[in-house]
């Protein structure tokens, strides 16, 4: 496969309540401010110290996800919140039928279930649309509130990849789920 | 997209060495063998024209390396072994290999896959590289586990086996500190000595023989163990490199049951067939006859059913016994596993086939 060659349609995503958009200017301090957040900081990737610089980075990685054909990044916003950033969730393919999923939601969204009806969503398109075979969501061991949000989707537990995780130079162990079609909850 | 260079490295007797248009015809002979075809890269090389292809692109990846296995006096190509999706950010790659079926079973595999891990670790600086193979695949689990990748879990529906089956991996990996020899017993349990009041839990030695021997020509012990008729001390000395086995492999936690003060053998208890991902066991106990009577083997399944729920995580202990054999089911009721169901010639003794009684305790039901 080309790389250069997109694999999908852009798309948007909905249940009606969380909504999977793309990015929009005015999301740019809401990212900012996201990423202040210290369960963000302990358990994903972001860089340290995040300003506006960073989140403009982050948008480019946004759309080069989606031209490459290698990763659709979503950007989630509910009816609550008017459309405001609420987090980001991604799905990367692995080039041979199976996918890696991603998310984190700013705090203001926290506690609502938003995140595990964007993980539904993401989910539900990477099989029926995009016809994959196996998705796959790893974590720091430790982070409970996503284990949470991927055993609630129907993940299942498939072990601890040692140091498989690297934030900012430190390598940790990672949980493994893997969610097959006919798992999705 | 540069090609990655493929440098000649040496391998305990073993010459790595960049692929060449002129090993087609060794390559074609590599993956003429079912078990190749079924698992690795090669499945598609059927005649030297495909041969050359697949060398072609080998030789083309900028983010994988591809050795030539050779054997040093010979020169001959006896296996492929190579370093793929390489990703230097992320300091990760796999390992993956083949070896002609006619020189399997020579520990080809295992140097050449320690070979290749060195140099990734050495020279590429790579933290951690994973080696993947299909669950039916047993001769790639030993040779992961013989050069010190450690399994992690079994990623279900991983790849895709070119038929549209997709086919669970166990996933392995060697981090850069990870030793190159043999991984340990994944999940060996410490012995440990159970005080439970007037018995003593202690974990079988070999200087147990003699008394395990005298048990098991006990009537009532020999009637229900199922195994064949006791063949005396050697039996006795089997019986118990089973029980060390058991606790260097995880597999079961065993013990003698001993008047706490005298030191006395009075019988065995022990939680086999562990399995700590659903969480489950099997009880299996015994006393001997002039110690029956005391309720000896109901505490000593309490103390070691205890011990498997708070320290192995056991959710669900399990307890079978032949229909007939009612001193063992009353040891069960009496100890908390009730009556689950009636398992039909599922059993077969010395005098044939027998129905057991199938009773189990859950950790919320334990006193």
């Amino acid at each position: 496969m080309d790389p250069s060659e997109p694999r999908w349609e852009r798309v948007e995503l909905s249940d009606g309540r969380v909504r999977l958009r793309a990015p929009r200017d005015s999301d740019l301090d809401d990212i900012v401010a996201a990423c202040q957040d210290p369960e963000a900081v302990r358990w994903t990737s972001v860089p340290q110290p995040y300003g506006p610089a960073e989140a403009e980075g982050f948008l480019r990685i946004v759309e080069d996800g989606w031209t490459s054909g290698r990763a659709a990044i979503f950007f989630i916003s509910t009816a609550e919140h008017d459309g405001r950033y609420c987090g980001a969730i991604d799905l990367r393919l692995d080039g041979e039928g199976g996918g890696e999923v991603g998310f984190a939601v700013a705090p203001w969204a926290r506690g609502s279930g938003v995140c595990t009806a964007a993980l539904r969503l993401v989910c539900r398109w990477g099989f029926d649309t995009l016809g994959l075979g196996r998705i796959e969501w790893l974590a720091h061991v430790g982070n409970d509130a996503s284990r949470r949000v991927a055993d609630k989707v129907g993940f299942v537990y498939e072990g601890v990849q040692r140091a498989k995780c690297h934030q900012r130079g430190v390598r940790y162990d990672a949980w493994v789920a893997g969610l097959l079609p006919g798992e999705l909850r | 997209m540069i090609p990655r260079p493929v440098p000649t490295i040496e391998a305990e007797g073993l010459l790595l060495t960049p692929l060449s248009d002129s090993d087609a015809a060794a390559v074609v002979a590599l993956s003429d063998d079912p078990e190749t075809r079924a698992w690795s890269s090669l499945k598609t090389v059927r005649s030297p024209a495909d041969a050359e292809a697949w060398i072609r692109e080998r030789l083309a990846r900028s983010d994988g390396m591809t050795w030539a296995v050779r054997d040093t006096d010979t020169g001959q190509l006896v296996a492929r072994v190579g370093l793929v999706r390489i990703d230097e950010a992320d300091r990760a790659a796999e390992v993956g290999y083949s070896v002609r079926a006619d020189h399997r079973r020579n520990g080809i595999a295992t140097r050449a896959v320690r070979g290749a891990a060195s140099y990734g670790f050495a020279e590429l600086g790579l933290a951690r590289i994973i080696l993947q193979h299909a669950t039916g695949n047993r001769a790639s689990c030993a040779v992961a586990r013989t050069t010190g990748f450690a399994y992690e879990g079994t990623a279900r529906a991983l790849f895709d086996n070119g038929k549209g089956v997709r086919h669970d991996y166990h996933i392995h990996a060697r981090l850069a500190d990870d030793p190159a020899g043999r991984v340990p017993a994944p999940r060996a349990i410490e012995p440990v000595e159970i005080g439970a009041g007037r018995l003593q839990l202690v974990p079988w030695r070999p200087a147990d023989a003699p008394d395990v021997d005298r048990a098991f020509v006990e009537p009532h012990i020999a009637r229900w163990d199922g195994g064949p008729p006791w063949a005396g001390i050697a039996d006795a000395d089997r019986w118990l490199a089973a029980r060390t086995t058991g606790w260097e492999s995880g597999a079961m936690v065993s013990w003698s049951v001993r008047d706490s003060t005298t030191g006395r053998l009075l019988g065995s208890v022990a939680i086999k067939d562990l399995d700590r991902r659903p969480g489950t066991g099997v009880a299996s106990y015994w006393v001997r006859a002039a110690e029956r009577g005391h309720g000896v083997a109901g505490q000593a399944l309490g103390a070691a059913a205890r011990f498997s729920y708070a320290v192995l995580g056991l959710h669900r202990i399990e307890a079978y016994h032949a229909v007939a054999n009612t001193a063992s089911c009353r040891v069960a009721v009496r100890s908390g596993f009730p009556l689950e169901g009636l398992l039909r010639g599922s059993l077969r003794l010395a005098d044939g086939v027998t129905d057991e009684h199938l009773h189990a305790q859950l950790a919320t039901d334990a006193p």
